[in-house]
C-alpha cells in the first residue's frame, strides 16, 4: 500500500472535489441563512454543483483516449472512462434530487439546507467508489456515500417511518460493511495485497490460491457486501422497508445512484478483475459463476413475486428495483465470461458490461421520471401512495401522469422506450455466448419482465380506468416538471437513439482492462 | 425500389391524429374530433391505394423510403426504423386503413353521446398507427413495436367502459394470454438471432435479410418457427390462447369489428406468412401450425351454437374463422389463407357492425332471445347482415365460398404437414358446417319471426350487457327502433359489398377465363420459398370436393332455418329449390326432428354447453381470471413470511446468506 | 505452543460470530450497535493478523482506516438511535416495523 500525493491527481477525482466544495459550502449556508428564509436556493446551488460536476466528468471523458486509466495517489484510486461514466450519471443523479428535493421539503415541513449537502456528499462517496483500485479504498468511499444516504433515508422528521428507515437501513448496512470488510481481510491475507491488479496478479501466479477456503470465504463475504448495497436476493429484504419510508426524492437517488455504484463495482472486481478465466476456481466451471446464476434467479423471483401484491407503489418499486438487480446481474455473468485482455473474448466482455452500463443508465433516469411525479403526492410528513391514490389522475394531470406512465412502461421495457432497448441489448448479449445455461437464464429473465408487467400496467389502469375514491394532496412542483422533462427526454432518447449511448458505454468499459 | 410517395405519412397520420384527439380532444367539438380522426384514417387509405395501384402499373415488387434513421447499430447488429410496402404490406394496408376509415366514420355515430368520446377516437387512431406499424415495418422488431401497441390498444380500448367489472376481468384475460404469445414472440426472435450468431450471419432482423439467410438454419427452423407461432396464437387467438376474444367483445362494438374482427387478431395469419421461409423449412411446424388450426376451427364453431349473445356468437365464428386461416398459411397455401383474411374482413366487420347497429337501436340489448322481426324495421341491417351471413355460410359465388373452399382445397391437397390432408379436410368441412348452423341460427333469432323484446314482458337484466355502460334498460317498443342514421348504415353497405363481390379478387383457376388466380399471382414475389411445397393438381377432384362441402353447409343451413325460423317459406327460393329432395326427406315428419334433436342437437348443444361452461368458465376463468387474485394473494402470504418489518430477521438473512453462499460453494 | 496466525484468525472468527449473534438476538439497539463494532474490531483483529504474517505494514494502515470508519458511522448511526428514541421511547429493534410486507 503506497500513497502518494501528487498535485495532479486531483485532476483526476475533480468531479468529486467539486461536489464536495459545493455540499460544503452549501452545509455553511444553511447557517447562514435567515430562519424563516426558504432553503429552495441552496438546492439550486447544489443543483449548479451537479451540473458542473456533470460538465466536467462530459470533459474528462471526451478527453480520454481509447483504454487509457490513470493511476492516481499512488494505486489507490483510478480515473478512466469508465469512472468518469459513472461519475457523470451521479452527477446527474444529485443533480435532479437537488431539483426535486427543494419543494418537496418544503411541503413537508422538513426545509432544511443539510439535504443539499448530504446528497452532494454522497454522490461524490458514488463517485469515488467507482474510481477505487484498491479495495480498502473502496470500502472506505462506500462509507463515505452510505453515511450521509442513511441519515437522508430518516430526513423528514415529522414522518415515523422515515426513522425507522434511517435505522433499519443504518442497523443492515453497517451490518453488510462489515460482512464486506472481513471479505476483503480474506482477500488481502490470502493475496497480501487490497490493490485490485496485485491481486489477480496473485491469482495468475498462483493458480491453486483459488480454490483456497479463506479465498472462497472472502470472496463470498466481499460479494455479500455488494450485494446488500444493490439489493440481490437474499440480502435484499430492507429494500421496500427503505425506499418506502425514506423521502421520495431520497428514493430515487438511492435507487438509481446506489445501485449504479454498487454494480459499477461489481463490474470492476467481479466482471473484469476476477472474471473467469483469471482464477483456478474459474476454469473447472466452479467459480463464482454458479453463485451468481443462483442469485440472480432468487433475485428475479424474489422481486417480482413480491411487487405482485403490493398496493403501496414505493413498495412495488422497491421490489421491481430488486428484480431489475436480477436482470443486470445476467449482465455481469456476461460480461464475465470473457476478458478485456484478451483478443478472443474481449468482445464478450465488452458486450456483457456495457449492457450492465447501459441499463444503469436508463434505469436511473426511468426510476426518477417514475418518483418525481410520485413525490407530488402527499403533504406534512405524510405521503400518499397507495394504489388508489392515483385513481383518475390521468385526466386531472396529463403530464404527470403521462411522465409516470412513461416512466413505468420503460421499466416494464416497453417499446420504443429505453428500458426497451436496454433489455433487448443484455439479452442479447446474454444469448450471444451461445451457452444453454445462459439461454436458460435468459428465458428466465424474459419471464420475469412479463410477469412484471402486471404491476406496473395495474398503476396505470387506475391512472386512467378507476374513479378517485378520496381527494388526495398533490402540490405543484417546477423543480418535479424539470426532472420530468429531463428524464422523459433521456428515457426516449436512450430509447430511440441509442447508438451514440451504447457506443459511449463500450467505450467507458474498453478502458476497464488491467494494467 | 425507391419511391417518392409518402409511405411514412401512412403510419404517421394516424399517430399525429391520436395526439391532437388526445391532447386537445377534450376542448374541441365533436365535430373537429370527428373530422381529425377521420382524415388521420382516410389520407392513410387514399395514399395505400395510390401505392397499391403504383405496384400494379409498374410491377414493382417493393416500395420503400430511406428509413428515417438507423434506431441502432452496434458491432454486426444493426436495426433501421424504416418502412416498406411489398405486395404482403399492400393488401394489409388497404383492408387496415379502408377498414378502419369505415370503422371510424361509423364510431362517430355509434360513440356519439360517450363523454369519452376524444379518448375513443385518440385511441382508434393510435390503434392504426400500432397496426401500421406491425405490417409496414421493415424488421422483425418493428414489428414487435407495433405488435406490442396493438395489444395495448386493445388493452385500452376493451376497458373502455371501464366502471363494469366484467371489462375489467375481461382486460385481464386479454392481457395474460397476450403475455403468453409475446413470450413466443420475443423468445423467436432472441433464437433467431441466435442462430444467426451461431452461423456467423450479420445480425439483422430486417425480413429482406432474414429471407436471405433463413435457409442457413434449417435445425433451428422448426423451435424458431413455434416460438413465433406462439406469438401469432396469442395474438390471433388460437387454442389454447382463445380465450380472451370472446371475452374482449366486452369493449364497444366498433373496436370489436376493427380490432377483434378484421385487423389485429389477423396479425398472428400475417405473422406467420411474413416468415414464411422459416416455416417452410419446418414440415414439423406447418403440422403444428395446421392441426391448431383445424382444432379452432372446429372447436371454437362448436362453441358458437350455445351462445345467445350476439357478439359472441360472432366473437367464437371469429375465433374459427382465424382458425381456416391458419389452416391455410399452415400447409404453406399462404395466398388462401391471406385471401380468407381479406374477405372475413369484409363479412365479419359488416357483421359486427350489423350487431352494433341492432345493439345500438335496441339500447344496448345483446341477447338474441329477445331480439326479433327486425328485418322489418331496419332492413338496411338486416339485408346486409343477411348477405353477410350467406358469405360467412359460404353461399356459392359470395367471397366467403372462394376464400374457404380454397382453403379446403389446399389443404385436402398437400403433401407437406406429417398428418395427411384429408384428416384436416374433415375437420374443416365439420368447422364449415357449424359455422352456417349457427350463424343462420342468429340471423334468423334476431331478424325473423316476432319481436321478443316489448318492455312488458319480463326482462333478466342480468345475464347480459356487457355493452352496457350505464343505461338503464328495459327493452325497446318494437315501434320505437328505428334504422341507424346513414354513417353507420354505410359502412355496412360498403362491407356487405365487399362481402358479396370481395370473391372476384381472387377468382379461382377453374374459373372461367381465369387461368391463374390474380389473388396468388399479386402475391407470388412474397411467397418465393414456398414454391417448393407440393400440393396435388387434380380440378375435378376439387370440384367435387367443394360440391360435398357446400352441401353439407348447406344441409346445415337449412336446418338451423327450419329450426329457428319456421318452415320453408323463409327460405330463399333458390336454395331451397336445389336441395328440395334432402329437405323434404329430412324435414317433412316431425319425429325426423326429434330424431335429429335426440341425436345431433343435444350431444352437440352438450359439447358446446361442456366446452364453454367446463372449460371456458371452469378451466381458463379458474386460471386465467382468478389465478392473478390467487397469485397476488400466495405472493402476498410469500412475501408477510419473509418481509416482517422485523430489522434482525433481515440481518438474519444477510449473515445467513453468505453462509448459505459458502456452503453452496464448497459443496459445488 | 506457539501462538500463530491460527490463533488470531480464530479468535478474530469468534469476536466475528458473537458480534453476529449479538446484531441478531439483542433487543437494545444501541447494544446492537456495539456489536457490529465487535465485528468491525474483528476484522481489524484479522487484518492486522494478516498483515505481522505477511510482514507488511498494509494491514495496520488499514485498521486505522477502519477505525475512522467506524467512529463516523457511529455518530451518525448515535444520531439516527437518538432520533427514533424521540418519536417513539423506546429503543427496541423489534418494535421498529411500522412497515413491512
Amino acid at each position: 500500500m503506497e500513497i502518494t500525493f501528487q498535485a495532479s491527481d486531483l485532476w483526476g477525482i475533480l468531479p468529486a472535489l467539486i461536489l464536495i466544495a459545493f455540499a460544503s459550502v452549501a452545509a455553511l449556508m444553511e447557517v447562514f441563512a435567515r430562519p424563516d428564509q426558504s432553503r429552495g436556493f441552496i438546492a439550486g446551488f447544489g443543483a449548479i454543483g451537479s451540473l458542473v460536476a456533470l460538465a466536467v466528468s462530459i470533459w474528462q471523458w471526451t478527453g480520454i483516449e481509447g483504454a487509457y486509466q490513470v493511476p492516481l495517489f499512488g494505486k489507490m484510486l483510478v480515473m478512466d472512462a469508465f469512472s468518469t461514466f459513472f461519475n457523470g450519471i451521479f452527477a446527474v443523479g444529485a443533480l435532479l434530487a437537488c431539483l426535486l428535493g427543494g419543494r418537496y421539503l418544503r411541503e413537508h415541513k422538513a426545509d432544511f439546507g443539510e439535504y443539499t449537502a448530504l446528497v452532494l456528499f454522497a454522490a461524490a462517496g458514488m463517485g469515488l467508489m467507482v474510481q477505487s483500485r484498491d479495495l480498502v479504498v473502496m470500502f472506505v468511499n462506500l462509507e463515505i456515500m452510505s453515511i450521509p444516504i442513511y441519515v437522508l433515508s430518516g430526513f423528514v422528521r415529522k414522518n415515523r417511518r422515515g426513522a425507522e428507515s434511517a435505522l433499519k437501513y443504518f442497523l443492515m448496512g453497517s451490518v453488510a460493511s462489515a460482512v464486506l470488510l472481513y471479505g476483503v481481510a480474506f482477500l488481502y491475507g490470502m493475496t497480501g495485497s487490497t490493490d485490485l491488479v496485485a491481486m489477480r496478479e496473485a491469482f495468475d501466479a498462483d493458480k491453486a490460491l483459488g480454490t483456497s477456503l479463506l479465498v472462497k470465504v472472502g470472496m463470498v463475504f466481499l460479494l455479500g457486501g455488494l450485494a446488500f448495497k444493490v439489493a440481490l436476493a437474499p440480502f435484499h429484504l430492507w429494500t421496500p422497508d427503505v425506499y418506502d419510508g425514506a423521502p421520495t426524492p431520497v428514493t430515487a437517488f438511492m435507487a438509481a445512484g446506489v445501485k449504479a455504484a454498487g454494480f459499477a463495482v461489481m463490474v470492476r472486481v467481479f466482471a473484469v478483475t476476477f472474471g473467469f478465466d483469471a482464477l483456478e476456481f474459474g476454469a473447472d466451471g466452479k467459480g463464482w459463476v454458479g453463485l451468481f446464476y443462483a442469485l440472480a434467479v432468487a433475485t428475479m423471483f424474489a422481486g417480482n413475486l413480491a411487487a405482485i401484491p403490493q398496493v403501496n407503489v414505493k413498495r412495488m418499486l422497491a421490489y421491481s428495483s430488486i428484480a431489475h438487480a436480477g436482470y443486470l446481474l445476467v449482465g455481469i455473468i456476461t460480461g464475465a465470461f470473457g476478458d478485456l485482455g484478451s483478443a478472443t473474448s474481449a468482445a464478450t466482455a465488452i458486450g456483457g458490461n456495457s449492457a450492465v452500463l447501459y441499463y444503469l443508465l436508463t434505469y436511473a433516469f426511468s426510476t426518477f421520471l417514475v418518483l418525481a411525479a410520485i413525490s407530488l403526492f402527499g403533504k406534512d410528513g405524510e405521503e400518499f401512495v397507495h394504489i388508489s391514490d392515483f385513481a383518475g389522475f390521468g385526466f386531472k394531470r396529463p403530464f404527470v401522469a403521462l411522465a409516470l406512465t412513461l416512466g413505468l412502461l420503460s421499466l416494464a421495457g416497453i417499446p420504443p422506450l429505453g428500458g426497451f432497448f436496454a433489455k433487448f441489448y443484455l439479452f442479447r448479449e446474454a444469448m450471444a455466448l451461445q451457452k444453454p445455461e445462459m439461454v436458460w437464464l435468459t428465458l428466465l429473465a424474459i419471464v420475469n419482465s412479463m410477469i412484471a408487467l402486471y404491476y406496473y400496467l395495474r398503476v396505470i389502469v387506475f391512472l386512467y380506468m378507476k374513479e378517485p375514491t378520496r381527494e388526495v394532496p398533490a402540490f405543484e412542483s417546477k423543480g418535479a416538471v424539470a426532472v420530468m422533462i429531463v428524464a422523459l427526454a433521456a428515457v426516449l432518447l436512450l430509447g430511440l437513439f441509442p447508438d451514440g449511448y451504447v457506443e459511449m458505454a463500450r467505450r467507458s468499459v474498453e478502458s476497464l482492462a488491467l494494467r | 425500389m425507391e419511391t417518392n410517395l409518402p409511405i411514412h405519412l401512412i403510419v404517421f397520420l394516424p399517430l399525429l391524429g391520436a395526439a391532437i384527439n388526445g391532447l386537445l380532444g377534450r376542448r374541441f367539438s365533436w365535430t373537429t374530433i370527428t373530422a381529425i380522426a377521420c382524415m388521420a384514417s382516410l389520407v392513410p387509405f387514399i395514399l395505400s391505394v395510390q401505392a397499391f395501384f403504383h405496384m400494379r402499373e409498374t410491377g414493382a415488387e417493393v416500395l420503400r423510403q430511406v428509413p428515417l434513421f438507423t434506431w441502432f447499430a452496434t458491432g454486426t447488429f444493426s436495426v433501421d426504423l424504416g418502412f416498406t410496402i411489398d405486395r404482403l404490406t399492400a393488401i394489409f394496408c388497404l383492408n387496415v386503413t379502408g377498414i378502419g376509415f369505415l370503422i371510424h366514420m361509423y364510431s362517430s355515430a355509434y360513440m356519439k353521446e360517450d363523454e369519452g368520446y376524444f379518448k375513443f377516437m385518440s385511441y382508434l387512431n393510435l390503434f392504426l398507427f400500432s397496426m401500421l406499424m406491425l405490417i409496414m415495418g421493415e424488421n422483425l422488431l418493428l414489428m414487435f413495436v407495433g405488435w406490442e401497441g396493438v395489444g395495448l390498444c386493445s388493452y385500452l380500448l376493451i376497458g373502455f367502459w371501464y366502471t363494469d367489472h366484467a371489462n375489467a376481468d375481461a382486460g385481464k384475460k386479454a392481457f395474460i394470454t397476450n403475455r403468453i404469445g409475446d413470450f413466443g414472440f420475443l423468445l423467436g426472435m432472441f433464437f433467431i438471432l441466435y442462430a444467426l450468431n451461431s452461423q456467423g450471419l450479420p445480425m439483422s432482423l430486417s425480413f429482406e435479410d432474414l429471407q436471405a439467410n433463413a435457409g442457413q438454419f434449417s435445425e433451428l427452423a422448426t423451435i424458431i418457427g413455434l416460438l413465433l407461432f406462439v406469438g401469432a396464437a396469442g395474438k390471433s387467438a388460437q387454442v389454447p390462447l382463445y380465450v380472451w376474444l370472446p371475452d374482449a367483445m366486452a369493449g364497444p362494438t366498433p373496436v370489436s369489428a376493427l380490432i377483434h374482427a378484421a385487423t389485429m387478431v389477423t396479425a398472428g395469419i400475417y405473422m406467420v406468412a411474413r416468415m414464411n421461409f422459416i416455416y417452410v423449412q419446418s414440415p414439423m411446424a406447418m403440422t403444428v401450425v395446421t392441426a391448431i388450426g383445424a382444432i379452432t376451427a372446429l372447436f371454437a364453431a362448436t362453441m358458437g351454437f350455445a351462445q345467445n349473445d350476439i357478439k359472441k356468437v360472432l366473437a367464437y365464428s371469429t375465433v374459427s374463422q382465424l382458425g381456416y386461416m391458419f389452416m391455410g398459411v399452415g400447409v404453406g397455401a399462404y395466398a388462401a389463407g391471406l385471401f380468407h383474411v381479406i374477405t372475413h374482413a369484409f363479412f365479419k366487420a359488416c357483421l359486427f357492425l350489423g350487431s352494433g347497429s341492432v345493439i345500438h337501436a335496441l339500447h344496448h340489448e345483446q341477447d338474441t332471445r329477445k331480439m326479433g322481426g327486425l328485418l322489418k324495421k331496419m332492413p338496411i341491417t338486416g339485408w346486409t347482415f343477411a348477405l353477410s351471413t350467406a358469405a360467412i355460410a359460404g353461399l356459392p359465388l359470395l367471397s366467403g365460398f372462394f376464400s374457404k373452399d380454397e382453403i379446403l382445397w389446399k389443404v385436402f391437397s398437400n403433401q407437406t404437414t406429417l398428418i395427411p390432408g384429408w384428416v384436416f379436410w374433415l375437420v374443416g368441412v365439420a368447422g364449415a358446417m357449424c359455422t352456417a348452423f349457427y350463424m343462420v341460427r342468429v340471423y334468423a333469432l334476431t331478424f325473423t319471426g316476432t319481436y321478443r323484446g316489448e318492455p312488458e314482458e319480463k326482462h333478466g337484466h342480468d345475464a347480459h350487457g356487457h355493452d352496457d355502460h350505464g343505461h338503464h334498460h328495459g327493452g325497446v317498443k318494437y315501434d320505437d327502433i328505428h334504422e341507424s342514421p346513414w354513417t353507420m348504415t354505410l359502412p355496412l353497405v360498403v362491407l356487405a359489398f365487399g362481402a358479396v363481390f370481395g370473391g372476384l379478387l381472387g377468382l379461382p383457376h377453374w374459373m372461367p377465363g381465369h387461368p391463374t388466380n390474380q389473388f396468388d399471382h399479386w402475391l407470388e414475389p412474397v411467397f418465393g420459398a414456398a414454391h417448393g411445397l407440393k400440393f396435388l393438381d387434380n380440378t375435378s377432384l376439387e370440384l367435387g370436393l367443394m360440391a360435398v362441402s357446400v352441401g353439407l353447409a348447406a344441409l346445415s343451413a337449412l336446418v338451423a332455418w327450419h329450426m329457428y325460423a319456421g318452415k320453408g317459406k323463409h327460405l330463399p327460393g333458390q336454395i331451397a329449390e336445389r336441395i328440395r329432395p334432402v329437405y323434404t326427406l329430412v324435414f317433412n315428419k316431425y319425429y325426423v326432428d326429434e330424431l335429429y334433436a335426440a341425436v345431433i342437437v343435444r350431444p352437440i348443444k352438450a359439447f358446446a354447453r361442456f366446452s364453454w361452461r367446463v372449460i371456458d368458465d371452469g378451466l381458463i376463468d379458474g386460471v386465467l381470471v382468478n389465478g392473478p387474485a390467487n397469485l397476488v394473494h400466495l405472493t402476498g402470504r410469500l412475501v408477510r413470511l419473509f418481509t416482517t418489518g422485523d430489522v434482525q430477521r433481515y440481518a438474519f438473512f444477510v449473515l445467513g446468506g453468505v453462509w448459505l453462499l459458502v456452503v453452496v460453494w464448497l459443496a459445488e | 505452543m506457539t501462538i500463530g496466525l491460527t490463533h488470531y484468525l480464530v479468535l478474530a472468527a469468534v469476536l466475528f460470530g458473537i458480534g453476529s449473534i449479538g446484531v441478531l438476538v439483542r433487543r437494545n439497539a444501541i447494544v446492537v450497535f456495539m456489536c457490529i463494532e465487535l465485528m468491525l474490531n474483528a476484522v481489524n483483529l484479522t487484518f492486522i493478523a494478516f498483515s505481522r504474517f505477511r510482514g507488511t505494514m498494509d494491514g495496520h494502515v488499514i485498521a486505522f482506516f477502519v477505525m475512522a470508519v467506524a467512529a463516523a458511522e457511529a455518530a451518525v448511526g448515535l444520531a439516527i438511535i437518538l432520533h427514533l428514541f424521540r418519536t417513539r421511547k423506546s429503543l427496541n429493534v423489534d418494535e421498529a416495523n411500522l412497515m413491512r410486507h
